[in-house]
């Protein structure tokens, strides 16, 4: 019997700044065996340990077409995120995982995909965008809306900008407070929608960011003709175990560990009404 | 099948027992509370377990105060310990506890005398534990384990237990499709009948049979079994309306329903009450939350981590009415308000676990509200949607 507990650890290979307070981390894991089958599906997560300080649920934000490595981005707000922000290049963190369930493929398929991300919201979702790049010709339209604090808080901005330049792609950015340099929308995440012209044919919306976003973000999309079954949200919860066991992060009798963190709205509308999920 | 063994031969039984298996029994402590204890394989040692064990109604049948998860799930456990000299050399070390043979779990547990409710409970505790990704701790703890269950002639908690408007005891029967291995049921005060419900339980008996006596053609001691056993069940002074309180909550659950209201406002009145303490869940024998820390040997500060760094990773019970329970890094938590939280630790027993498992997690042994200190309970819980329930 495997004991899903033991993480295995996992060398630092490379470290890009996003923010000033969030990093993008490029992880291989030590063992070349484990490196080479480590497998995942867009949307997982993993748990990353810092022994002696502990564990956290962190997105894979790299997309599974891209082999050998593992790419998490964390923004530093506790204890663990902090120690792994103070980290260097060939340090070592504590990996098991994947976890959850993930984006469905092909529900996805030959359809039309908004992404609405806010924040760091973007790197999980960014696991399925680079999918959906390396396998363009299998999805139709892509619509990208991304919000930020500031600009300041905007994270990828390289490679938002390359998805850009990709056929059949719109991207646009919004912040909610300008600086001098903006040139750009200001506004939440919700004032692209009329710009972006969305339609809720053919068009399946997939969102993530903080709860308040995704409340709103998710009942603006029902406006545009968009169906409860084609708005696809990832939650978060505080967890624990990540394998369905320690309860933290369970709602009703699902756990969001390993019943999500991908959820349709229809599934959330149907949530028992005392887990106030937003 | 039918058996009896004679009170005098249960020690001997015992004596024999430690040699092959990890007996865990029921052992009266000073304070007279009663706890599940690892008998000890040496007869010296073992010889002062053997006055304290607590099995008879008449003299000394008690509830255990910690319910028997916490032989498979200790309070708090050990996952693996952990060395690293420092993050940039790759100078560490992780080792799990139980990977590495410990001797102790390489015999498997027999518990001696468990009541037919926690007997129940393990059933549960275990199948949650298996299901999905399996549990490595527990299930290696468990594994294999066999229970002799002990009937319960009359209850040990009066105004507490009640298993009968569960379902799960106070004793089992074949008839009632109720699977057991063994159950002894006590005649009176020279012995025990003991009845067999699995091959396993038959296999049991036969490698011990120099204490048991077949009894199975003999149609007076069927009749005198039934007997018993019928009077235990009279001796159940409380008892509530299970199935009822799983219809209100499985209505509750379709929003607009009259159920609903009737529920939030039970909620609310207990959540005025409690003192979210969490004994009630830590007494109980089927919930299985638990938190995740780690424990080193330096104290370490945010990104200051000092080497070399020992420590070990630990489990330890938790519960879901603890208001940090749910609350998220950024702050955000979906269980904020009290009453939420008093609605999860119900509707987990007697609406999600029956929609899951197809079958309710409460298994009605009263511990909660025996510990509860402002005397709020599963049965209390009940009685009070039941009874203000119309239709
Ligand atoms: C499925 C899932 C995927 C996720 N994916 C990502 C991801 O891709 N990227 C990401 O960044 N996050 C992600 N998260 C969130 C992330 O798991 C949490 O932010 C993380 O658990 C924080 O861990 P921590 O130990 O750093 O914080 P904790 O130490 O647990 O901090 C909790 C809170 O306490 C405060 N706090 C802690 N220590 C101190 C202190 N010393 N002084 C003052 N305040 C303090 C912090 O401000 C914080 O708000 C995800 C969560 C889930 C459930
Ligand atoms: S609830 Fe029933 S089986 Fe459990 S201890 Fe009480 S009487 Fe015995
Ligand atoms: S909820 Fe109370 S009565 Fe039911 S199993 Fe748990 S402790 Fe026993
Ligand atoms: S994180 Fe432990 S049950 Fe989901």
């Amino acid at each position: 019997m495997k004991n899903e507990y033991i993480p295995y650890p996992a060398e630092i290979v490379s470290i890009r700044k996003e923010t000033y307070d969030v990093k993008t981390y490029k992880l291989r894991f030590s063992d070349p065996k484990l490196a080479e089958s480590f497998s995942y599906k867009q949307g997982q997560f993993v748990q990353v340990s810092v022994l002696g300080t502990g564990e956290a649920p962190i997105s894979i934000t790299s997309s599974p077409t891209r082999k050998g490595f593992l790419e998490l981005t964390m923004r530093a707000t506790g204890r663990i995120t902090n120690a792994i922000y103070g980290m260097h290049t060939g340090d070592t963190v504590f990996i098991r995982g994947p976890y959850g369930n993930s984006f469905p493929f092909k529900e996805l398929k030959g359809r039309d995909i908004a992404f609405v991300a806010g924040g760091i919201g973007l790197a999980p979702v960014r696991s399925l965008i680079n999918f959906i790049f390396d396998n363009r010709h299998l999805f139709g339209h892509i619509t990208i809306l991304y919000g930020a604090k500031t600009p300041k808080d905007i994270c990828f901005k390289d490679e938002i900008k390359q998805w850009a330049g990709i056929r059949d792609t719109s991207v646009y950015v919004t912040v909610d407070r300008a600086d001098e340099t903006w040139r750009e929308n200001i506004g939440v995440v919700t004032s692209l929608y009329p710009k972006a012209g969305l339609k809720g044919d053919n068009s399946t919306a997939v969102l993530c960011g903080p709860p308040v976003m995704i409340k709103f973000a998710a009942r603006e999309l029902l406006n545009y003709g968009f169906v409860s079954d084609n708005i696809i949200v990832t939650l978060e919860r505080y967890m624990k175990c990540g394998i369905g066991k320690c309860g933290h992060c369970n709602i009703g009798g699902l756990y969001v560990c390993t019943d999500g963190p991908v959820f349709t709205w229809k599934q959330v509308g149907e949530f028992p009404e005392i887990e106030n999920v937003f | 099948m039918l058996y009896f063994i004679e009170q005098t031969n249960i020690k001997n039984l015992i004596i024999d027992l430690v040699k092959r298996w990890n007996v865990v029994a029921p052992i009266e402590q000073d304070g007279k509370d009663v706890l599940l204890e690892k008998l000890p394989e040496s007869s010296e040692k073992l010889e002062k377990y053997l006055g304290r064990i607590s099995l008879n109604s008449k003299t000394a049948n008690k509830q255990t105060l910690i319910p028997p998860k916490e032989i498979f799930f200790p309070q708090s456990e050990l996952m693996f310990t952990y060395s690293t000299h420092s993050t940039a050399k790759k100078e560490f070390k992780i080792e799990s506890p139980a990977s590495t043979t410990d001797t102790d779990t390489a015999k498997p547990v027999l518990f001696f005398g468990i009541k037919p409710c926690d007997y129940y409970a393990l059933n549960i505790t275990g199948s949650f534990f298996k299901n999905g990704f399996e549990d490595f701790y527990y299930l290696s703890k468990s594994k294999n384990y066999l229970a002799l269950i002990f009937g319960c002639i009359t209850p040990p908690e009066p105004e507490s237990c009640f298993c009968s408007s569960a379902g799960t005891g106070p004793v089992l029967s074949k008839e009632k499709g109720q699977d057991f291995d063994i159950q002894f049921i006590e005649e009176n005060a020279g012995g025990y009948f003991v009845e067999t419900g699995t091959d396993r339980g038959d296999e049991f008996i036969k490698a011990n049979s120099r204490y048991f006596k077949d009894l199975s053609d003999r149609k007076s001691s069927v009749k005198r079994l039934k007997d018993i056993k019928e009077r235990a069940f009279k001796n159940i002074e409380l008892s509530v309306d299970f199935e009822k309180a799983l219809t209100i909550m499985e209505e509750g659950a379709r929003s607009g329903d009259t159920s609903t209201g009737l529920l939030n406002s039970v909620y609310g009145k207990i959540a005025d009450r409690c003192i979210y303490c969490g004994s009630c869940l830590y007494a109980c024998p089927t919930c299985t939350c638990f938190n995740i820390y780690d424990s080193t040997e330096s104290t370490v500060v945010a990104s200051e981590r000092t080497f070399p760094l020992n420590g070990e990773r630990v489990r330890v019970w938790d519960a879901c009415v603890f208001s940090g329970y749910t609350r998220e890094a950024s702050g955000h938590n979906p269980r904020g308000e009290s009453y939420t939280r008093a609605a999860r630790r119900y509707e987990h027993k007697l609406k999600y676990d029956p929609a899951v498992y197809g079958r309710s997690s409460c298994t009605g042994c009263g511990r909660c509200l025996t510990a509860c200190p402002v005397n709020i309970g599963m049965s209390t819980f009940i009685r009070e949607i039941t009874e203000n329930h119309e239709k």
